[in-house]
This record gives C-alpha cells, sequence and structure tokens, in this order.
C-alpha cells in the first residue's frame, strides 16, 4: 500500500512535472537554437550544435517517458492486486451472506418437521463382564433361614435344639452308630460283615482290636450322618437333654426300609445311651500318624482329627469360627451333631457336619 | 412322646414346606442335568459335561461288574476288572464327586420329606385349598416334587454305574465304603420302581393327602372347562358388562384363580396313585381322578421329562386285586383323551387368543383399569401359559394320527399377546401399585380389623401376627409410591403362611376350619400385597414359558411356521422375547446349567431376529426390484418406440389402422379402479408392514444380561443386501466387458433408495446412515468387506475397455460435442462410446462415485500416463545425443534436418504422446462432471474452494500451491498443474539416475516432441474436422498432453515450466515451419491440419500467450490454415 501510495503521491507526479518542466525547457532550448541559427554565421556549427541539442532532448525525455510509463504500470500491478484481494473479500462476504440465508431457510424448514431421534447401536451389546460361574458347592439344609422374616419362631435355643433332636431321633434313629452297621448288614447280604456288627456296637472308636478301617467307619459314619441332616447352628445343648426325648415309634417305624422285613429286630434298639458317653470319653487310639511333629495347639487326647468343608463364623461366643480346610481336633461329640474340639485358632464348639474327617 | 413337642408354632411346617420345595425344585434340575448330560449339553458342545468313565472302553468292564454286583462292594475278588479302576480311583474319586453327593443330597431330601410328611400326620393339619391355601399348595407341591424326584432318579440309567463307581474309588483310596454309600445303594434298590413303592410309602399319609386333594373339587373342574363354557361366561372380558369395569375382580378363592391348571392335574393324577384308595370310596375323589386322566395323556415331570399317565397308571393298578373297575376307568379316560383333549384345547387356545387379544387391547388404551382387573391378566397368562405348555408337551409326545391338534398356525398370536400384558404390567405397575397400596389400607385393613375383633379366642401368639397384619397396611400410603418406596411384604405373605400352620393342626385353639372367612379374606389380602411388591414375580409364577428351552426344536419349528404364514408374521417378535425367560429356569442350586442356558437363549435370539430381518429384507428386495423396473420404463430410451409409433401413425394415416397395439404407458399401474384388485407389489407391502411391526414392536430386548436390538438385525441386512444390489446393478460382465451405463445405474440406486427410504414408514431406522456406510463405502476401491466396488469396475471398465478402444483407434474424442465418439470400423464395437461419455453420462458417473471415486479413478488414469511416461523416457534416453545437439541447433535448418533424420521411434513418442492425451482429455471430462456435480451438491464448499485457488498469491511455496491444487482438483476445477499427474510422475524417478539427469531428459522429451510434430502432416488420418473440432485420430489431444506433462515434469524437477514452453514453442514452430517450404505432396498432406496443433497448444496454455506464438510463427499462416481446413470440410462433405 506504502509502495501504491508513494506511487501515486510521489513519483508519477514528479515523473510527470519532470516532463512537463523538460518540455517547457525544451522550448527554451529550442528557442536558443532558433536564435542561434538566424544569428549564427557558421551556419554549419549550429546546425550541428541543435542536432546534438535535439539527440540530448529526445533522449531524455524517452527516458522520463519509459519511467513515467513504467511507474504507471506498476501502480496498475498494484492496484489489479489489490482490487482482487477486494474481490475475493467480496465473495467471501457474498458466501457468507448465502450460507445465513441457507441456514435460516433449512431452519425455517426444520420447524415444520419433527426430530428422529436414533441411538447409534449394534446388534448385540454385550454386557462388560458375565457373572462369574460359581462353582457349586454343596450346602446343608437350613431350616432356620426363614426365621428372621416375618414373625419366626424367635425361641433358637429350645426350638432349635427340639427340632434338632427330633430329626436325630426320628429319622436319624437307624444312624447312630448301631443302627447304621445295622443298616448296612440287611442291605448289603455280606456274611463276612455279620460278625463285626457286635463288635462295632460294643465300642466302635476305641476297639482297637477290630479291623481299624471298619472301626473307623462305623464310629465316623455314624456319628457324622447325624451331623450332616442335623440342623448347623444351633447352640450345643448339653448332651444329656438327647435323652429327654425319646423317638416316637410311629416316627421309628417309618424309617425303617419297609422292604427288609427280615431285619434282625434285636439289634434296633437304640443304643444306650451310657455307651455313647462312656465312648466319647474314651482316649483314642493313637492315630498313625501321630509324632513329635504335630503342632503345640493339638491336645494331648482328642477324638479325631478333621478338616473344615465349609467356612463357619460363630455366633456365640464359646463356637469356634474357621474357613474351609482348617484342622481340628475333635474332644468331644454331642448327639445333637455338635462337637467341642481344639484348632490354632482356639476351642470351641462347632456344627460336626461341617468337617470331614482328615485321612 | 408328649403332645408338647408337636407344638405347631415348633414344628416350623410352613419354614420347612418352603424351604424343602425349593430344595426339591433344585435336587431336580441337579437330577435332570445328570439325566439330560450325554443327550443335551453335548449338543452345546461341552465336552465334559458326561462324566467320560462310563463310555471309557477300558472301565467298561468294571462298570458292569459294578452295575451286576450293585449294592454290594466286592474289591477282593475280580481283581483282573478292578485293576484298571485302581489306576484312575482317584480322578474318578475327583470326577464323580459331584455326581454321587447329589445322589446323597437327594436321599437326604427324601429324609427331610418323610419325617415332614410324618410331622403332619401326627398333627392332623385341616387341609383345603380354598382356605388355607398356602398350606395346602405347598404340602401337594413337596409331594409331587418328591415323587418325581424319585420319578426321575429311577430314570437315570446310570444311576448305579456313578455310584458304585465312585463308592469303589472310595473304597480303593480310603480303604472302605463311603459312610453314605449304605443306604444310598439300598434306596437306588428300592426306588427301581418308584411309584409303586412309593404308594406302600405313603399308605400312612393318605388321610392328609386325600383331604388336601378333595379339596380341589370345586377349583379344578371350574378350571377345566371347555372353550365354549369360557366364551358364555364372558370370561376374561372387561368389555362385556361396562357397569362393572370399574369394580375389582374378585374371587373368594382369589390364588386358586391363577393356579397352574398342570400343577394341579400333577397333584390330582399322582395324589391319587400314591393315596389310590380314596378312589374306591370317595365318589367326588373318582370325579376329579377320571377328569384329570380325561384332559391330558401326559403330564410334564421336570421340564421335557414326560410320564404317560395312562400307561403308569394302569401298570400300577394290575397288580392290585379288585381294581378291575378302576383299570376300566383309566381305559375309558385314556380312549377320551386321545379323541377329544386336542380339539378341546384347540378350542380353548382360540378362545384365548382373541380374550387375550381384547385384554391387551382395552388395557393399552385404558392402563388404569390394570388396578381393579388385576386378576384377569394373571388369570388371562395363567391359562394361555398352561394351554402353550399343554401343547408344546402333547406335539412332541403325540401319536401322529391327529396331529393337526398339535399343530397351531396361529401360536405365535397367543404368545404375542401374552408378552404384551406381560409389557403392560411391567410398565404400569407404579399404577397398579397405588390403586392396590390404597385398597390394603382403606379397605382390607378395616375389614381384617373388623373379622379379628369379632374372633372368639385367639391365642397369644395368632393375635400378635395378626395385628402386625392390620399395622402393616393401615400403615401404607400412596404417598410411599409416589417417592418410589420398595415395598415388601415377604414377612407379611410368611406369617399367614406360619398362621395357616398354627391354626390348622387338628388340635388348634383357633381353627382356620372354623374360620373360613378369616381364611378367604386372608387369600384376598395376600393377592393385594403380591400386586405391590412382586410383580414380576407374580409375572413369572403366571406366564413363565422357560419350557421352551428344551423344546429348542419345536420352538424353532412354530417360528418358521410363524413366518411362513403372513398374517402371523407380525407377531414373531415373540420368539425372541420368549428367550428372555430362560434364565428364569435356572435354580441356584445348580449353577452348571447357567452358561449353557444363557447360551442357548442367546443364540435363539439371535437366529429368530436374524431370520425375521432377513425375511424382512427379502420383501424390501422384492419391492426394490419392482420399482426399479417400474423407473426403468421412464428412462429416456423407452421413449423411442413411442416416438417412432407417433411419426409412423403420421406418415401412414391412410395405411388402415391394424398397426401396432398401443403401447402401455409408464405409470399405468398407479391408476387403479378397485381396490380389491391385489397386485403382487401389494402383497409384498402388506407382508412388510406386518413384519415391520414385529421388528418395530421393542426398541431392545435383555436376554441373558445381553441387550438385543432388532432394528439393528434389519439395518445391518440391509447394508450388506444394498450394497450387493448396486454392485448388482452394474451388471458388470467380465468376459464380454459389458457395463450398465451410469446413468441407468444411478437411476435404478434411486429408486432403490426411494424404497428404503420408505422403510422409515414402517420400522425406525436410521436409513440415511444406512445410505451413508453403503454409498460411502462404494467410493472406495474395496467395500469393508473386500468386495469390488463400482468405483472399482467402472474404473476398470473406463480404463481396460472404453480407453483401449480409443489408443487402438476405434473411437475418437471430439471435443466439440465433449465426448467419446465411435468412429465407423470395420470391427463394430459392442457398446457405444457416446452412451457412456457424454456430459449426462459422466454426470452419473460423478454422482455415484463421488469426490473420492473420481479421484480414485483419476489416480488410475494417472498411473497410465505415467507408464506411458516412463516409455517415452526410454525413448529419450536412447536419442538422447541426437536430441541435444538439435536443441542447440534449432536456427540451423539444414543441421536440424541431418540430425532428424537420425531419431529413432518418432511414430512411437507421437503415438505415446496422443494416448496420454486421450487420457487427460477423458479426465478432463471427468472433473468437468464432478465440479457441475458438487456444485449442485456443497454449492458453498465448492465456490469456497473456487476463491481458495483463484486467489492464490503468486509469491506462493510451490509446495503450499500443490496443496491448493490437490485441494481444488478434489472437487472437480481444473488446475494449472495437476496434481495428480505430478504424485503419478514423482513417484516413478528412478534412484540411479541424477536429478541434473532427469531434468535433461524431461527438457529433452519436449525436444523430441516439438520436433517430431512435422511428421504427423504426412498422416493421412492427421486431418482436422471442424465439425469435431479436432483430428480423427485424436492428435489434437497432443495440445492437453504436451502442457499437462511439461507443468508436472517441470514442477517435478524445479525448472520453469514457462521458459520449457517458450523453447518448445520455439522448436515446433521452426520445425513446423520447415514444412511450409516442402514441396512433396505427401509430406505435407495435412500441413494444415497440423499447424493449428501450435494454436491449440497455446490456447490450452495457461503459461503460453498468443504473442509468444506470434514471435515464432506468423498467425497468418493459422489463419490461412484455419480457412484451408474448413474449406476442405465444406468440399468434402459436399
Amino acid at each position: 500500500m506504502a509502495e501504491l501510495q508513494q506511487l501515486q503521491e510521489f513519483e508519477i507526479p514528479t515523473g510527470r512535472e519532470a516532463l512537463q518542466g523538460n518540455y517547457s525547457s525544451l522550448l527554451r532550448v529550442a528557442d536558443y537554437c532558433e536564435d542561434n541559427y538566424v544569428q549564427a554565421t557558421d551556419k554549419r556549427k549550429a546546425l550541428e550544435e541543435t542536432m546534438a541539442f535535439t539527440t540530448q532532448a529526445l533522449a531524455s525525455v524517452a527516458y522520463q517517458v519509459g519511467n513515467l510509463a513504467g511507474h504507471t504500470l506498476h501502480m496498475l500491478d498494484l492496484q489489479a492486486s489489490a482490487l482482487r484481494q477486494v474481490e475475493a473479500r467480496v465473495s467471501t462476504l457474498g458466501q457468507m451472506v448465502n450460507m445465513h440465508m441457507e441456514k435460516v431457510a433449512r431452519r425455517e424448514i426444520g420447524t415444520l418437521a419433527t426430530v428422529q431421534r436414533l441411538p447409534p447401536s449394534q446388534k448385540i451389546i454385550a454386557p462388560e463382564s458375565l457373572p462369574p460361574l460359581t462353582p457349586y458347592y454343596r450346602r446343608p439344609l437350613n431350616f432356620g433361614c426363614l426365621d428372621d422374616i416375618g414373625h419366626g419362631v424367635k425361641d433358637l435355643s429350645t426350638q432349635l435344639s427340639r427340632t434338632g433332636t427330633l430329626s436325630r431321633k426320628s429319622i436319624k434313629a437307624p444312624a447312630t452308630p448301631g443302627s447304621a452297621t445295622l443298616g448296612r448288614a440287611p442291605r448289603i447280604p455280606e456274611p463276612v460283615q455279620l460278625p463285626v456288627v457286635p463288635d462295632g456296637k460294643l465300642s466302635a472308636a476305641s476297639s482297637a482290636s477290630s479291623l481299624a478301617s471298619a472301626g473307623s467307619a462305623e464310629g465316623v459314619g455314624g456319628v457324622s450322618t447325624t451331623q450332616e441332616q442335623a440342623v448347623p447352628p444351633p447352640p450345643p445343648p448339653p448332651p444329656a437333654a438327647s435323652e429327654g426325648f425319646l423317638p416316637p415309634p410311629p416316627l421309628g417305624e417309618l424309617c425303617l426300609p419297609p422292604t427288609a422285613p427280615e431285619l434282625p429286630m434285636p439289634l434296633d434298639l437304640p443304643p444306650p445311651p451310657p455307651l455313647d458317653v462312656g465312648d466319647l470319653g474314651l482316649p483314642p487310639p493313637p492315630p498313625p500318624g501321630f509324632g513329635p511333629e504335630e503342632p503345640s495347639w493339638v491336645p494331648d487326647a482328642y477324638l479325631e482329627k478333621v478338616v473344615t468343608l465349609y467356612p463357619y463364623t460363630r455366633q456365640k461366643d464359646n463356637e469356634l469360627s474357621f474357613s474351609e480346610g482348617t484342622v481340628i481336633c475333635i474332644t468331644r461329640r454331642y448327639s445333637d451333631g455338635w462337637c467341642e474340639g481344639v484348632c490354632s485358632e482356639g476351642s470351641g464348639f462347632f456344627p460336626g457336619n461341617y468337617v470331614e474327617p482328615s485321612c | 412322646m408328649s403332645r408338647s413337642v408337636l407344638q405347631p408354632s415348633q414344628q416350623k411346617l410352613a419354614e420347612k414346606l418352603t424351604i424343602l420345595n425349593d430344595r426339591g425344585v433344585g435336587m431336580l434340575t441337579r437330577l435332570y442335568n445328570i439325566k439330560k448330560q450325554g443327550q443335551v449339553w453335548k449338543a452345546c458342545g461341552d465336552p465334559k459335561a458326561k462324566p467320560s468313565y462310563l463310555i471309557d472302553k477300558n472301565l467298561e468292564s468294571a462298570v458292569k461288574f459294578i452295575v451286576r454286583k450293585f449294592p454290594a462292594v466286592e474289591t477282593r475278588n475280580n481283581n483282573q476288572q478292578l485293576a484298571q479302576l485302581q489306576k484312575e480311583k482317584s480322578e474318578i474319586l475327583k470326577n464323580l464327586a459331584l455326581y454321587y453327593f447329589t445322589f446323597v443330597d437327594v436321599m437326604e431330601f427324601k429324609d427331610h420329606v418323610c419325617e415332614l410328611l410324618n410331622t403332619i400326620d401326627v398333627c392332623q393339619v385341616f387341609f383345603d385349598i380354598t382356605v388355607n391355601f398356602d398350606l395346602t399348595k405347598n404340602y401337594l407341591d413337596l409331594i409331587i416334587t418328591y415323587t418325581t424326584l424319585m420319578i426321575l432318579l429311577s430314570r437315570i440309567e446310570e444311576r448305579k454305574a456313578i455310584i458304585g463307581l465312585y463308592n469303589y474309588a472310595h473304597e480303593m483310596t480310603h480303604g472302605a465304603s463311603d459312610r453314605e454309600y449304605p443306604r444310598l445303594g439300598q434306596m437306588i434298590v428300592d426306588y427301581e420302581n418308584p411309584l409303586k413303592k412309593m404308594m406302600e410309602e405313603f399308605v400312612p399319609h393318605s388321610k392328609s393327602l386325600s383331604d388336601a386333594l378333595i379339596s380341589l373339587q370345586m377349583v379344578y373342574p371350574r378350571r377345566n372347562l371347555s372353550a365354549d363354557q369360557w366364551r358364555n361366561a364372558q370370561l376374561l372380558s372387561l368389555i362385556s358388562a361396562p357397569s362393572t369395569m370399574l369394580n375389582p375382580a374378585q374371587s373368594d378363592t382369589m390364588p386358586c384363580e391363577y393356579l397352574s391348571l398342570d400343577a394341579m392335574e400333577k397333584w390330582i393324577i399322582f395324589g391319587f396313585i400314591l393315596c389310590h384308595g380314596i378312589l374306591n370310596t370317595d365318589a367326588t375323589a373318582l370325579n376329579l381322578w377320571k377328569l384329570a386322566l380325561q384332559s391330558s395323556s401326559c403330564l410334564s415331570l421336570f421340564r421335557d421329562e414326560v410320564f404317560h399317565i395312562h400307561k403308569a397308571a394302569e401298570d400300577l393298578f394290575v397288580n392290585i386285586r379288585g381294581y378291575n373297575k378302576r383299570i376300566n376307568d383309566i381305559r375309558e379316560c385314556k380312549e377320551a383323551a386321545v379323541s377329544h383333549a386336542g380339539s378341546m384345547h384347540r378350542e380353548r387356545r382360540k378362545f384365548l387368543r382373541s380374550a387375550l387379544k381384547e385384554l391387551a387391547t382395552v388395557l393399552s388404551d385404558q392402563p388404569g383399569l390394570l388396578g381393579p382387573k388385576a386378576l384377569f391378566v394373571f388369570m388371562a397368562l395363567s391359562f394361555a401359559r398352561d394351554e402353550i405348555i399343554w401343547l408344546l408337551r402333547h406335539a412332541d409326545n403325540m401319536p401322529k394320527k391327529s396331529a393337526d391338534d398339535f399343530i397351531d398356525k396361529h401360536i405365535a398370536e397367543l404368545i404375542f399377546y401374552m408378552e404384551e400384558l406381560r409389557a403392560h404390567v411391567r410398565k404400569y405397575g407404579p399404577v397398579m401399585q397405588r390403586y392396590y397400596v390404597q385398597y390394603l389400607s382403606g379397605f382390607d385393613a378395616v375389614v381384617l380389623n373388623e373379622l379379628v375383633q369379632n374372633l372368639s379366642v385367639c391365642p397369644e401368639d395368632e393375635s400378635i401376627i395378626m395385628s402386625s397384619f392390620v399395622n402393616t397396611m393401615t400403615s401404607l400410603s400412596v404417598k410411599q409410591v409416589e417417592d418410589g418406596e420398595v415395598f415388601d411384604f415377604r414377612g407379611m405373605r410368611l406369617d399367614w403362611f406360619r398362621l395357616q400352620a398354627y391354626t390348622s393342626v387338628s388340635k388348634a385353639s383357633l381353627s382356620l376350619s372354623d374360620h373360613r372367612e378369616l381364611g378367604k379374606m386372608m387369600n384376598t389380602i395376600i393377592f393385594h400385597t403380591k400386586m405391590v411388591d412382586s410383580l414380576v414375580e407374580m409375572l413369572v409364577e403366571t406366564s413363565d414359558l422357560s419350557i421352551f428351552c428344551f423344546y429348542s426344536r419345536a420352538f424353532e419349528k412354530m417360528f418358521q411356521q410363524c413366518l411362513e404364514l403372513p398374517s402371523q408374521s407380525r407377531y414373531s417378535i415373540a420368539f425372541p422375547l420368549l428367550c428372555t425367560h430362560f434364565m428364569s429356569c435356572t435354580h441356584e442350586l445348580c449353577p452348571e446349567e447357567r452358561h449353557h442356558i444363557g447360551d442357548r437363549s442367546l443364540s435363539l435370539c439371535n437366529m429368530f431376529l436374524d431370520e425375521m430381518a432377513k425375511q424382512a429384507r427379502n420383501l424390501i428386495t422384492d419391492i426394490c426390484t419392482e420399482q426399479c423396473t417400474l423407473s426403468d420404463q421412464l428412462l429416456p430410451k423407452h421413449c423411442a418406440k413411442t416416438i417412432s409409433q407417433a411419426v409412423n401413425k403420421k406418415s401412414k394415416k391412410q395405411t388402415g389402422k391394424k398397426g401396432e397395439p398401443e403401447r402401455e404407458k409408464p405409470g399405468v399401474e398407479s391408476m387403479r379402479k378397485n381396490r380389491l384388485v391385489v397386485t403382487n407389489l401389494d402383497k409384498l407391502h402388506t407382508a412388510l408392514s406386518e413384519l415391520c411391526f414385529s421388528i418395530n414392536y421393542v426398541p431392545n430386548m435383555v436376554v441373558w444380561e445381553h441387550t438385543f436390538t432388532p432394528r439393528e438385525y434389519l439395518t445391518s441386512h440391509l447394508e450388506i443386501r444394498f450394497t450387493k444390489s448396486i454392485v448388482g446393478m452394474t451388471m458388470y460382465n467380465q468376459a464380454t466387458q459389458e457395463i450398465a451405463k451410469p446413468s441407468e445405474l444411478l437411476t435404478s440406486v434411486r429408486a432403490y433408495m426411494t424404497v428404503l427410504q420408505s422403510i422409515e414408514n414402517y420400522v425406525q431406522i436410521d436409513i440415511t446412515r444406512v445410505f451413508n456406510n453403503v454409498l460411502l463405502q462404494q467410493t472406495q476401491h474395496l467395500d469393508s468387506h473386500g468386495e469390488p466396488t463400482i468405483t472399482s469396475l467402472y474404473t476398470n471398465w473406463y480404463l481396460e475397455t472404453l480407453l483401449r478402444q480409443v489408443s487402438n483407434g476405434h473411437i475418437a474424442y471430439f471435443p466439440a460435442m465433449k465426448a467419446f465418439v465411435n468412429l465407423p470400423t470395420e470391427n463394430e464395437l459392442t457398446f457405444n462410446a457416446e452412451e457412456y461419455s457424454d456430459i449426462s453420462e459422466m454426470r452419473s458417473l460423478s454422482e455415484l462415485l463421488g469426490p473420492y471415486g473420481m479421484k480414485f479413478l483419476s489416480e488410475s488414469l494417472m498411473w497410465h500416463i505415467s507408464s506411458q511416461v516412463a516409455e517415452l523416457k526410454k525413448l529419450v534416453v536412447e536419442n538422447v545425443d541426437v536430441l541435444t545437439q538439435m536443441r542447440t541447433s534449432f536456427d540451423k535448418p539444414d543441421q536440424m534436418a541431418a540430425l532428424f533424420k537420425r531419431l529413432s521411434s518418432v511414430d512411437s513418442v507421437l503415438k505415446r504422446m496422443t494416448i496420454i492425451g486421450v487420457i487427460l482429455s477423458f479426465r478432463s471430462l471427468a472433473q468437468e462432471a464432478l465440479r457441475d456435480v458438487l456444485s449442485y451438491h456443497i454449492p458453498f464448499l465448492v465456490s469456497s474452494i473456487e476463491d481458495f485457488k483463484d486467489h492464490i498469491p503468486r509469491e506462493t511455496d510451490m509446495k503450499v500451491a500443490m496443496n491448493v491444487y490437490e485441494l481444488s482438483s478434489a472437487a472437480g476445477l481444473p488446475c494449472e498443474i495437476d496434481p495428480a499427474l505430478v504424485v503419478a510422475l514423482s513417484s516413478q524417478k528412478s534412484e540411479n539416475i541424477s536429478p541434473e539427469e532427469e531434468y535433461k531428459i524431461a527438457c529433452l522429451l519436449m525436444v523430441f516432441v516439438a520436433v517430431s510434430l512435422p511428421t504427423l502432416a504426412s498422416n493421412v488420418m492427421s486431418q482436422y474436422s471442424p465439425a469435431i473440432e479436432g483430428h480423427c485420430n485424436n492428435i489434437h489431444c497432443l495440445a492437453k498432453a504436451i502442457n499437462q506433462i511439461a507443468a508436472a515434469l517441470f514442477t517435478i524437477h524445479k525448472g520453469s515450466i514457462e521458459d520449457r514452453l517458450k523453447e518448445f514453442l520455439a522448436l515446433a514452430s521452426s520445425s513446423l515451419l520447415k514444412i511450409g517450404q516442402e514441396t512433396d505432396k505427401t509430406t505435407t498432406r495435412n500441413r494444415e491440419s497440423v499447424y493449428l496443433l501450435l494454436d491449440m497448444i497455446v490456447q490450452e496454455s495457461p503459461f503460453l500467450t498468443m504473442d509468444l506464438l506470434e514471435s515464432c510463427f506468423p498467425y497468418v499462416l493459422l489463419r490461412n490454415a484455419y480457412h484451408a481446413v474448413y474449406k476442405q470440410s465444406v468440399t468434402s462433405s459436399a
């Protein structure tokens, strides 16, 4: 721009003025030449002088015209490019106006239409992660699980022990040590097994003389069947309490397999309770694996070493809490399915159906 | 045994029944899976499903031995058979433990059930389904679950093998049998014939059981009515009695109204088998028994395990003395069941279809009625569910003779309306909650309170419970519903159950049998509480159809039938919706099957939705095809016949009227006079709208936590089909090199798009997205599946077919027509070039291919040019010395003539340059068409680009300028320097030649072309034709070639384009001027025509001006040349 201004305001006018100045000075030169020629004596010399002047004048005029023309052209060029810029700006403006009009038009049309909202989606959206496949594990039946809903029977101490007792007496009657053996005998007609029966009945766990396998199987099997079917979390009642509840005859009868009428009836009698107690009180035979490497918490005398199957959290202060796979030494078994035992955490009561014998 | 032990409150009858029933279902699920594992899950491809030991060859003999000796255990002998077992014992112990312990759990369950049944007997519990509903129902359910479990157990063939194998392994490992084994073994043996054993076992329970069953005497016959009786009673109809429309639907036995008929039949059949004695003494019992026997021929034990009742009952009774009468009953009933049951149920389904439809329609219009008429909804759902399950069970297990009754083509409609009702209940849950909260607090609480006040005796426990009922209900308010509070009446319901147990034992001080009113009232209240807090559970209880999961073949068949019948396709969405039920049949005691069932629900749902979308897509395709044919009739080419007819008529007016029959004009099909006339298109539209109703029915559905979007299925199918159709409609034939004209393809595509657009009227899909996806993909070289697109097909065709024929000399470019035109030759071409290259075709092509496609086309063209340039460079290298000399000595004519004779392959250079020119001409046609199309589609963008290009400042860097050119050539604007050509040529720069050398070769190429031009004059074909504004041998294209190649080459080599072109002009004009002096007629035959080339070159070039030309070639010569060629053309045409 500055260049254009310089050209317009200074260079071109000065050039033109110079040209005009030249014009007048040339006129003067011409006059001089004319006079000179008229007055001159040496016409030839005057003519030559005039010719020299003419040449010089032409050259200077040509130079000046050329200069001026160059400036003018340059000015035109500059103006042309400036014009182009203006043109570009104008066309941009024109476009902006057009676009605005188009937008307005579209908005007007849009007011006549409804918006269609279509959320972009895919055929199947899989969940972030599926709930993991929890492996199945056996859970003992718990008849107490609904007690908290509504007006359940809250009197746990009496109620549940009774239920436990009842279930033991009615159904589990054949499952006590004596009858377990008995249950086995008629079903599997094995003549070899019969002599074992009285042995097991007399002293299941303590009879070191009897076959170790048979003895332990019967002893453990009998007791833990009871545990299996008893309700888990009752507090341990005194063992004597069970004595008060004899099985109602019709119930006991029902549980006998009707297909086994040849069942030897005398053996069906429930084992005398003293035997049970005495049995429990007897020190166990030293297990084969017993040695000095036993951990310190293991008591001197215990019935059996067991491994827990399920975790259990104590519900009373005198109970044991344990996780799965804890080793416990049973010191005492109760007929309602609860046991007393010692583990690394301490000693206390726990439900017997939560454990299995460790072999 | 003192009575005090049997304190009812201490027996926890209610809790035990609830827990044991749930446990029983869990045990059933586990047993079912053990039984089915071989058959079902194998199909799901889970090899781990079945214990492989049972089919292991090595263990075969051991397994046989074990099963034979079962349940005895003999480890000492038979060592050779058990040796293999010894090896695998630990594996067996590990893998069979779950199976084994499931059996142990079943035994434990059985023990508990027996104990509970005994307790109930001892308590002498009073059972009446109409009074103590929960107690009776749970009692009967428990017995049925127990029975079913034992039957199912006896049906597991491998049970002895599994138990035996495990025990042997246990014995071998631990030296002793498992402690449960003896009892378990005995149980398995005892229950070989489960029902027989249980009949003996149930002798003591028969009093309680028969009492409970006989209480069904009112309920069951009322539920088991024929369709006609239903119709006469106007069952489930909301509008039959408008005056009572707002009254709540009431009954004395609310829960019995929606009790499953299936369950009742199971109770009756199994119950009376177990206490068959009552059949001989009680006529009511006998009636119930017969009625149940007549209505079905089989019952479902669990899922798809069925039990053929008549045969089983007959087998059991045949051994009992004096039961001839009973056996005759059974036979008669069997006859009746076979001959009538099918049609009776068919009629019921027919009635239910219309009843449910009415219900759903009325409720969708007036959802408020869901409050008072909730009972109707659940009854309707339960009835329909029973009928569907009945059909499913019998269709699978029926003799073929009466197959018609067992194929229901309209089943989809019934399922659909069930789903609709379910959707209403879910959607308007709060409406129902609101209604029943007010009901409970405003009415039920008051009535119950009054009832309790009037009780003569009320022990403490009972009164505590009942006053808590009243308190709970009075404390309810509508505000809680509005606040979205979560209600929980489970405690209240369980308390009522407990209360039923306490008051139903024989010695209860408050005996429910004496206060039936209380029972009925409470049952109603319980229904009302369920309407508030457990609507979803109610839906599952009354309308769960997850059983379809286990009848997948029948399920798929029904779906196929539904799709085939146009009137039913409207309801096809019912099938995928059913898949959402599947997970409700799983039980927490059997987590193993969850994934299998989930997978099955997913795959079925996916399959159904896919099939529906496919069907819809096929219909749409058919409509599109028809529409394409119709729009095809509107193509300009078809008017030729009409015109010729009109012309003929005029000229032969007198020749008679017979002529050709008047042709039908397009659009005739729209003139309809009778709406009874149904065209094919009408049928397609009807079918489509029906099917689309289904697809549009739900926006999405959740199956096993996966969200399915039915509409997306349609969208994706449409995308695939649209892509295929577009490519198919090009009708490209590789062998004959035939292809559809772009304009015709465009018409077809537009017709297609119009039809697709109209789908938005049926289904809410984003068809624009489909267009964008498909059409955009078509502008690429390959689509997303790697298939060729129309871009690649057309590019290929234009390059390989059209342009090849041009270079063969069969086609010429006519600048006057802006098209390529066939030249008359002896071998007629299979296509008319003009019909593929005129302005309208090129515009259609750019419309179809879009800027991306056209860019691809240009790039392919440029690739061809670059290969020609490479050849040209080779020729230059051959003549490099001569050309160098010629370049410097252009002002010495003699020397030039001598040097020219030393040049080789002059013709080849010109030919190649001509080919380049032809390709560039085609490109400029394409660019021009693209610009036209784009300035219509994107006017603002194009004008911006134009501005941009027009105002590149002079001093701009070349790189920046090239970017602008790139942009503008993508929009179809012509550029001084073609960026595509620059890119193509610069990519072939060879490594072993220095840049200076390259530059020199480029300069010499221009020299070569310049000095070769005069040879064109001797060619006969080089005649300029004013009509086409060009030469028939396409040499006019040289002008474009020279300018563009020079521009591109010297942009790459950073030379001055202007200088090089000036040099070219000087050389060319001097060489051309030379032929002006020649006298030989043959070499100067077309001198004038060739002179014109110079003019064309200058006209074409943005770098050269006429002034420049004037300086080296007199304009007079050009003027004379033009004069001459025009004169010549006039004489030749004359």
